[in-house]
This record gives C-alpha cells, structure tokens and sequence, in this order.
C-alpha cells in the first residue's frame, strides 16, 4: 500500500500534468480555428459592406467549419471530463474496452502519435478490479513509447486475448529497438504495483501486457 | 515579401493564409513540416510562421531545417501549448513567440518588425 500511494504522488501527478497539457493544446487549437474562422466570417462581411456582392458560400463553408470544431471540442470536453472522474476512486472495477477507448484518444493528442487499429469486436466485456487511474497512466506510457517506435506515419495495432487466467493486451506492428528496451522503468514501476506482466511478442512484432486474474478480473463475454 | 505558415491544423491555418491574403500580404501555407520542406525547394520565403508543435518535426527541428535551405528567412513561432521550455527555446530562435488562439492584427505587426528586423516588443512574446 505503501508503494501504491509513493507511486500514486510521484508518477500520477505527473501524468495528470502530462494529460492536462495536452487537452488544453487541443482545446487551443479548437479555439484558434473557431477565431479564425469567425474571424473570416467578419473580414466578408465588411468586404461586402464595401459594396462587393456577399459569399454567401463562403460564410456557408465557415459556419459548418466552426459547427464542426464546435463538435470536436465538445468530443474534448467528453474525454478530460471521463478522464478527470478517474481519480474518484483509488480502486474501482473497469471495463478495459473503454479504458484503452480513452486512452488511445487522449494519446492521439501527442503530436508523434501513430495512428491507432484496435481489434476489440472478438472479445467480450472485460472487467478489472483496478486502479483506473495508474492503469491508465500505464497504457498512455506503453502507447507513448509504441508511437516513438513506429513514427507518426505508422499504425499501432492493438487486440485484446481473454485467457483462463489472465487477459493480455497486444500490441503489434512496432519496430523494435534494441536500444529502447521495453518496458521502460515508468511502465515497469506501475507494473509492478499492479501486479502486470510485460513482455516481447515471441516474433518480435511488439510487446504485450498481461493484466492477471490476482486483480479481480471478470469475464462477461457476449453481454 | 513572401511568408510561408506551417500548421497540422489544416482549417486553421487555411484560413489564417486567406485573411492574410485578403490583407495584401503574399502568403501561402503547408500542412506539414515535409510539405513545408517541398514548398521551400522551389520558393524563397522572407518570413516563416511556424507552429511548435507538428507530427514529425516540431516548428524548431523545422526552423534548423529550413535555414539551411535559405540563411535569409526569418521565423515566427506559433504555439497552442506554452511550455517553459518550447517558449525559451522558441524565444532564443524567433523573432516573435506568439500564443494561439491568434490575434490576426498582433501577427501582421509580428511579420512587419520581423521583415523590417525591428527589435520585437516583449508585449507580444509575454503571453503564454
């Protein structure tokens, strides 16, 4: 318990930085566009109150634009707020699908993001008895490190195999570097607390993580 | 004088070229540092305003990359994110550090001090 709560102060706070970081970069990024483009709106406008006819289309196109990173924000919004509820409690029961749903989005905002392919149709519902918030900053670490590997040209796959005592999650299509081992000490140390294995994928296509039953996890397949 | 903008923000940085533009001001925009790097092989721009943050290439790995290809071009730097670091690397290596969401007026009087190599005023770099 100990070692939970030092790693909880000296990894999670970090992590929650990392992660508030970057949705504010993405929500500055929303409101740039909005700006400009409302701004566009206002530069037509005047144009025509010079007496040059109205785009009409024009002023069609940028409101659809800003409805759209209208949208986009909201879609923001959504995720930090999911995000955010993850600390209520320090141990709770998740459904993995929609923990690695939130954090390959909130990963997407890091600008050598690989692009992502996650194979979840096979497995059922998965629930672990976990902390949410170190599993997360665990994935977000891993992902991390597998878009360094792969460049930002590259796609990730990720599939999940529901064993009798364990469900794994794969992640493939990585290049490898000898001189990057994996798992990196940050991933390692929140491994260990939660009591997570890792590994190379026998063909060296990737690495994998294995998530034990020790954590209470519970199958619901085909619910 | 001709300004080159750089932004992953597609929408963005579109429409920031056009008001630019509509104001007389010749510039043209890419989306992406290779893009950027394709366009500076066949043009010479006087002044590039580059986002910091871009997959691939940050705007300051870019900067090195596009002075190399033309020592006359001078740098604006754009960013969304404010970090510390990105902002005393950005501020030892452009003339001007601007905060996003932009104020289009602010980055015209940037690109006319940078052109005209005027000292920048400290009052549009202190925002982050």
């Amino acid at each position: 318990m100990e070692k939970f709560i030092e790693l909880l102060f000296e990894e999670g706070l970090s992590f929650f930085g990392q992660i508030n970081a970057s949705i504010s970069h993405e929500l500055k990024n929303i409101l740039a566009t909005v700006s400009e483009t409302s701004g566009l709106i206002s530069d037509l406008i005047e144009i025509s109150e010079s007496g040059k006819p109205l785009d009409i289309q024009a002023i069609k196109n940028s409101s659809r634009e800003i409805a759209d990173e209208i949208q986009r924000g909201f879609i923001t919004i959504k995720q930090m707020n999911t995000f955010a509820h993850s600390v209520d409690n320090s141990f709770g029961e998740i459904t993995l699908t929609d923990t690695l749903d939130l954090v390959i989005n909130l990963s997407q905002f890091l600008s050598y993001a690989s692009q992502v392919e996650f194979f979840k149709q096979e497995v059922g519902e998965v629930k672990v008895f976990t902390c949410p918030f170190l599993l997360q900053d665990l994935l977000y670490q891993v992902l991390a490190f597998a878009y360094k590997l792969t460049g930002h040209k590259g796609v990730v796959r990720i599939s999940l195999v529901n064993e009798e005592k364990e469900t794994t999650i794969v992640f493939e299509n990585i290049p490898l570097d000898e001189t990057r081992p994996f798992p990196e000490i940050r991933v390692q140390k929140i491994a260990d607390v939660l009591g997570i294995s890792t590994g190379i994928l026998p063909n060296r296509t990737g690495f994998f993580i294995k998530i034990p039953l020790t954590l209470k996890t519970m199958y619901k397949r085909g619910e | 004088m001709k300004v080159l903008l750089v932004d992953d923000q597609t929408q963005f940085v579109s429409v920031l070229t056009k008001r630019l533009n509509m104001r007389g001001i010749d510039a043209t925009c890419a989306f992406s540092p290779d893009e950027a790097l394709a366009l500076s092989d066949n043009a010479r721009f006087d002044i590039a305003v580059l986002d910091v943050k871009m997959p691939g290439l940050s705007g300051i790995e870019l900067r090195r990359l596009l002075h190399k290809k033309n020592q006359d071009t001078k740098f604006i730097f754009l960013t969304g994110h404010g970090s510390e670091d990105n902002y005393k690397i950005g501020s030892a290596e452009a003339a001007f550090f601007l905060p996003k969401p932009l104020n289009i007026e602010k980055l015209i009087e940037a690109i006319r001090q940078t052109a005209s190599e005027e000292k920048p005023d400290q009052s549009f770099n202190d925002e982050r």
